[in-house]
Formats: C-alpha cells, sequence, structure tokens
C-alpha cells in the first residue's frame, strides 16, 4: 500500500514529535533526518493489506484526532507547533487506552529504527560497530 | 556453499522462467527452519531424493547489516507484524527466510527437560512415538553437528555478567548460556542475522549437507496446497514469489513418491493444513496453541554496560521455572531497538536515551497457561491468544525477582515499561512492581517459541498427528514441527524441535 505525500508529511511530523532536534548536544539528529518517515512508508508499503491498512489508519487517527483525544484541541496535529505536537504525542503515550499507546508506540518504535541505527548518532552514544573486547584480543 | 553465496547452484531455484516447474521426489519438505532443515538432512542422508521448499529468501551473509529494520525486512514474516490478538496484542516474531527460526534467535540450546517428556507421556501418550533414550541420542548429535558450548568469558558481555553475580548473591541458581556457535565474537547481533557466520545456523550446516546428497532447495517459494488423492498426499503446489513485493515468478508441482513432510511451524503449518482439507476429522486442527511470551526490563547501573557488545543472550536462570512458570534470560541488543524501550517522548526520551550505555536488559518468558487457536486469513493466518490472570501474576512476579536480581548487582534503577508504574523505580521502590495490574494490557510483550495446533497422540478423536508423526487421516502427510508438541516446552526449544525432527525423520525413513 503506498503512502501519499501528505500522509508522508504528516508521518514526518509525528516521528519529529517523538524524537525531536536538538535538545541535547550531543545528538541534535532528529528522527526524520535519520530516515524514520521511510521506514514507516517502507512498513505501510509492504506488510499485507489489513496490517497496512491498520498502520495507515494511526497516521490518520494521530493526524486527525490526536489533538482532540490527548488535549480537548480542535487542531490537526501538523498544524500545531512543535512543542504542542510533542505534548500531544506524550499524553497519547500515557493514555489510560490501550490503543491509542499502541498507536504512538508504533511511531516510537518506527522512529527508533532509523534514529537508533544511524551512525551519528550511534556514536555520540558510544555504540562502536567492533565490540571493545574484540579490538583488544586483536580478533 | 553456505548462507545463499553460491545460489547459482543448479539445485537451488528461486523462480521458473516460464509456466509451471513440475518435478518429483522422494519426501518433499516444506520449511527449512531447524525442523525442515533437520528432515531434509536425515532423509537426504538416508538416500532418499529430497526437494525442500520455503517460502523466504536465501539471505546472503553481507545482507546482514546489523540493523533491525533491515532484518525485519529480508528475515522476519510479514516485517515482523504478525501479531497474536486476545486481550492485548503480543508481536509473533517468525523467521522467514532459508534456515528460519535460527537465522534470527539467539542460539540458545536446551535440552527438554525430562519432567515436561514424562507429563507428555502420561497425560499426551507421546512416549508411544520416541523413547527419551533416542531423543538423547539425537540431542548429542546435534550437539556435535553444531558445536554447542557455553558462552566463552570473553564474549560474555558485561549486561550477561552482572547478572550472574547478581543472582549469585540472591542464592538463585543460573548459568551461563549454551549456544550454537563458531567464533563468536559479541557483536550481539544474533537478532538481527550474524555477519561472520558465527551462529550456526541451520543454513550453514544441515540445508547445505542436505544439497550436498542430492537435495534440492526452491525458495522464495510459498507451499499453497498439499493435493491427497485416495485418502493419500500426493503432491505440494507452490508459487515462487517475492518475498517482500509478492511479486509472482511462476508456480511448482512436486509429485511426492513418499510423502511430505510438514515443517512450517505451529502458524503456518495448521493452516496449509486446512488449506488443503487435511487433519480435520479430529476438531483440534489449529487449537492448543501455547507460547512463551515474554517482557524485559531495564535497568540502569552506575558504570558502562554497553548492551550492544557482547553475546546477545550469555546468561539464564530456570530457577522459577517449575513454580512459578517463568525463565529468565540476559538480551543484549543494539541501540535501534534498545532506544524504542526506554521512555519518554520528546525531550524526555532524548535525556533518557543518553544513559543507554548504562543499561542492562533482561527477558522473563513465561511458561503460559492459556491455550489460543490459530486460523487461515487469506493466505495469512489468524492468531487468538489470550492470557489469563495467572500467566500475568507469573509475568510479575518474574519481573520483580529480576529487578531484585538487577539491585543485588548494583543497579541504581529500574525501568519497568509497566502501563501504571512510574517510568523509572529507585532500587527501593521495587516492590512497587507487587502492585503493577493484572490486565495483559498494561505490558509490552513479544513472543517467539509457539507450540501446538496439530497435536501428536495416539487417539485419532484427541489429536491432529498419530505417533508415528503422520496426520491421521491423510497417509503420507508427517508433521515434523513444534505443532505437534501437545504443551508449551518451559525452555528455549530450537533443540527439542530438532531432536524431534531427528527421531520422526530416521522413523520415517525406515518406513
Amino acid at each position: 500500500m503506498k503512502m501519499r505525500a501528505f500522509e508522508l508529511e504528516w508521518a514526518a511530523k509525528m516521528v519529529d514529535a517523538m524524537i525531536p532536534p536538538g535538545v541535547e548536544e550531543k545528538i541534535p539528529k532528529s528522527a526524520s533526518e535519520t530516515g524514520a518517515t521511510e521506514v514507516l512508508r517502507e512498513m505501510i508499503f509492504y506488510t499485507p493489506a489489513l496490517t497496512a491498512l491498520g498502520l495507515r489508519a494511526t497516521i490518520w487517527l494521530i493526524e486527525l484526532l490526536g489533538p482532540m483525544i490527548a488535549a480537548r484541541k480542535f487542531s490537526r496535529f501538523s498544524r500545531l507547533d512543535p512543542s504542542s505536537r510533542e505534548k500531544v504525542l506524550d499524553a497519547m503515550y500515557n493514555s489510560k487506552s490501550y490503543f491509542i499507546r499502541q498507536m504512538v508506540l508504533l511511531i516510537k518504535m518506527s522512529s527508533c529504527f532509523a534514529w537508533g541505527a544511524d551512525p551519528e548518532v550511534m556514536k555520540a552514544l558510544g555504540v562502536e560497530d567492533t565490540p571493545k573486547f574484540v579490538k583488544r584480543s586483536g580478533n | 556453499m553456505n548462507s545463499g553465496e553460491e545460489i547459482t547452484s543448479d539445485r537451488v531455484f528461486d523462480r521458473v522462467s516460464k509456466g509451471d516447474l513440475v518435478t518429483d521426489a522422494d519426501y518433499v519438505v516444506i520449511g527449512t527452519g531447524p525442523s525442515g532443515a533437520t528432515a531434509a538432512r536425515v532423509l537426504s542422508e538416508a538416500g532418499y531424493e529430497v526437494a525442500m521448499i520455503e517460502e523466504g529468501r536465501w539471505i546472503r551473509t553481507d545482507e546482514f547489516d546489523g540493523k533491525s529494520f533491515s532484518a525485519q525486512k529480508n528475515c522476519f514474516r510479514e516485517i515482523g507484524t504478525v501479531a497474536a490478538i486476545g486481550k492485548n496484542i503480543i508481536p509473533v516474531i517468525q523467521g522467514r527466510c532459508v534456515g528460519g527460526g535460527s537465522i534470527i534467535n539467539s542460539a540458545i540450546i536446551w535440552r527438554m527437560p525430562h519432567d515436561v517428556f514424562e507429563r507428555w507421556t502420561s497425560e499426551f501418550g507421546i512416549g508411544d512415538a520416541l523413547a527419551w533414550e533416542a531423543l538423547e541420542a539425537a540431542f548429542d548429535i546435534i550437539e556435535s553437528d553444531l558445536n554447542i558450548k557455553p558462552v566463552s568469558e570473553q564474549v560474555m558481555g558485561r549486561n550477561s555478567t552482572l547478572m550472574l553475580e547478581g543472582a549469585n548473591k540472591l542464592g538463585i541458581s543460573s548459568r551461563v548460556i549454551s549456544r550454537n556457535e563458531r567464533g563468536c565474537q559479541g557483536l550481539a547481533q544474533c537478532l538481527t542475522g550474524c555477519p561472520i557466520k558465527a551462529k550456526q545456523t541451520v543454513d550453514l550446516n544441515y540445508v547445505t549437507w542436505s544439497l550436498e546428497k542430492g537435495a534440492r532447495l526452491y525458495h522464495s517459494c510459498r507451499a499453497e496446497l498439499i493435493k491427497v488423492k485416495g485418502g493419500r498426499a500426493r503432491s505440494v503446489i507452490a508459487s515462487f514469489e517475492d518475498p517482500l513485493t509478492g511479486e509472482s515468478r511462476g508456480s511448482l508441482i512436486v509429485h511426492a513418491r513418499k510423502g511430505i513432510v510438514v515443517c512450517a511451524t505451529p502458524v503456518q503449518t495448521p493452516c496449509l493444513l486446512w488449506r488443503s482439507g487435511i487433519g480435520l476429522s479430529s476438531g483440534h486442527l489449529g487449537k492448543h496453541f501455547f507460547a512463551h511470551p515474554g517482557q524485559a526490563l531495564i535497568c540502569v547501573y552506575p558504570d558502562e554496560v554497553r548492551l550492544w557488545e557482547g553475546a546477545t543472550q550469555g546468561w539464564e536462570s530456570e530457577h522459577f521455572r517449575k513454580e512459578w512458570k517463568v525463565k529468565f534470560e540476559t538480551l543484549g541488543m543494539r541501540l535501534d531497538l534498545l532506544s524504542s524501550r526506554i521512555p519518554g517522548v520528546g525531550a524526555e526520551f532524548k535525556k533518557n536515551v543518553l544513559e543507554a550505555r548504562y543499561m542492562g536488559n533482561v527477558g522473563c518468558a513465561v511458561v503460559c497457561q492459556a491455550e489460543g487457536k490459530v486460523r487461515p486469513l487469506g493466505k495469512r493466518a489468524s492468531i487468538s491468544y489470550g492470557l489469563g490472570k495467572e500467566d500475568v501474576y507469573n509475568l510479575r512476579r518474574g519481573l520483580k525477582k529480576i529487578a531484585e536480581i538487577m539491585v543485588a548487582a548494583g543497579a541504581e534503577y529500574i525501568i519497568p515499561n509497566i502501563y501504571g508504574l512510574p517510568p523509572k523505580l529507585g532500587k527501593d521502590e521495587i516492590n512497587k512492581i507487587d502492585e503493577a495490574p493484572l490486565d495483559p494490557r498494561s505490558y509490552t510483550m513479544i513472543m517467539a517459541h509457539l507450540f501446538g495446533t496439530c497435536r501428536m497422540g495416539p487417539d485419532p478423536k484427541k489429536s491432529v498427528v498419530g505417533t508415528d508423526f503422520q496426520v491421521h487421516d491423510t497417509l503420507g502427510v508427517f508433521i515434523l514441527d513444534s505443532s505437534i508438541f501437545p504443551t508449551n516446552l518451559g525452555v528455549n526449544p530450537q533443540h527439542t524441535i530438532m531432536a524431534f525432527s531427528h527421531v520422526g525423520a530416521k522413523k520415517i525413513a525406515h518406513q
């Protein structure tokens, strides 16, 4: 199932609310800068139709109903300022509703798949390709 | 020939250029995971002509880049989105590639506990199918073939070392995990495919050895149907398709002269039988689905742990297996997997993730009493599975015990990832885990060990498969994967699955 350009724009704002640019000097990259939107696109493209529909519906629900559910705000998620988007996602992440929490977990997982595999992020957090003890032993 | 490097072999096929490929073999083995690879190896060594059919691709070693999402696209069924649905949604991790689950598991090797065998014998009549001595002989062979040995001190990793120390302090029995590996460097990449061929996955040995004995492999090829005529299975109808895109690459028909051996996992095996009208007479097909769902607990130590260094899984404790139905295992991982388990959104997440290198991670697998069922849903499967309160209670007390071991090992705080508890618990607050809800929706679980759905037994009214490993109602269809297990196992199943397959395939070969 192919995502449309506007859905990808919505998704980019969601993953960047999850992992925003800046904040910590060591790890300035945001999720979308590391390809998290592409992870979501590929998931929806390659999973079977029923699953893809569920994933796509998650993006629509967060975009259209997220602010309403989380903050009683009549607005679209993508039209909020970055700080409000983060607050909405945080409220959904801690929601009493299991399904709402699961929706945000999907965004978090997709974000982390890309962000946590980014070479600059990994280096900043001390992740090396070869473990120190392997280097020490000369293997 | 190994791990897909020489896929140009004249016995390995992933497509047909024109029309249908029609062929025949003595035995058709469906699935090339630990059970299918073992069956193919035993049957081809016995001199039979074997055709292996595998839905997934043969992944080249250089495709294992250590990234979780790459692995999910290449090796996991439905990119890792398969889930068991009940009160909560539990992702079901299933390999779909040549080598199956062995490509994406942590190579943990456990002989079947004798108490489980005794129960299966007394309650389900499994002793008629195989003797304990035969199983032990199979374990010996597999352990020699796959180079089973405990994780070496050099690659143990800090996470496992600390848990070993913590458990010793509390008098909890635990041990270094035994694994099928040769030359592990502690890259913590078992879950995404070993990039240095240290993990002895079954594509490197049993699949390759079967090919060397003359077997053929049809990969990226999905078994659609088993054709039955006169009460006997005659052939397998399959389709070549790109496992990721589903693009069609032609059809395959294999006529089986002697039999069809299904090793497609407890999710896919019952669906294939169902679509083929096989095994339905007992009314038990797809039922009695068991699993070991689990959840991991993260902690933060004062010194660096570096979960991405060391054996993926190096320490385990089955101290509470019989009484509490839980087993503990350390679980190392790369940052892309770990970070999704670190609490927080936005700035809070970024602050928390700075502590990643100090984090330890330990999983609690539950030997659940819950029984689910599997049904075909178009080309896919639907898995219904609901945890009972007792199962969640066991998970909760298992997690609490892990927290105690972590604290004994020096952890400063715990990240429980349980809804209803604070995101972080100080070392003096771990008793709060006892107050966590017994609602499965409060937990973030996954499941990887699957059992049942075509259970074995002597009575055709109570079981799908007989003690000769043959489906009761159809001649020539044999099931050798963990679908035939009547309950869950309580320990990591690869070794037992391979041993059952070994004994079963020997029986079939000597028919």
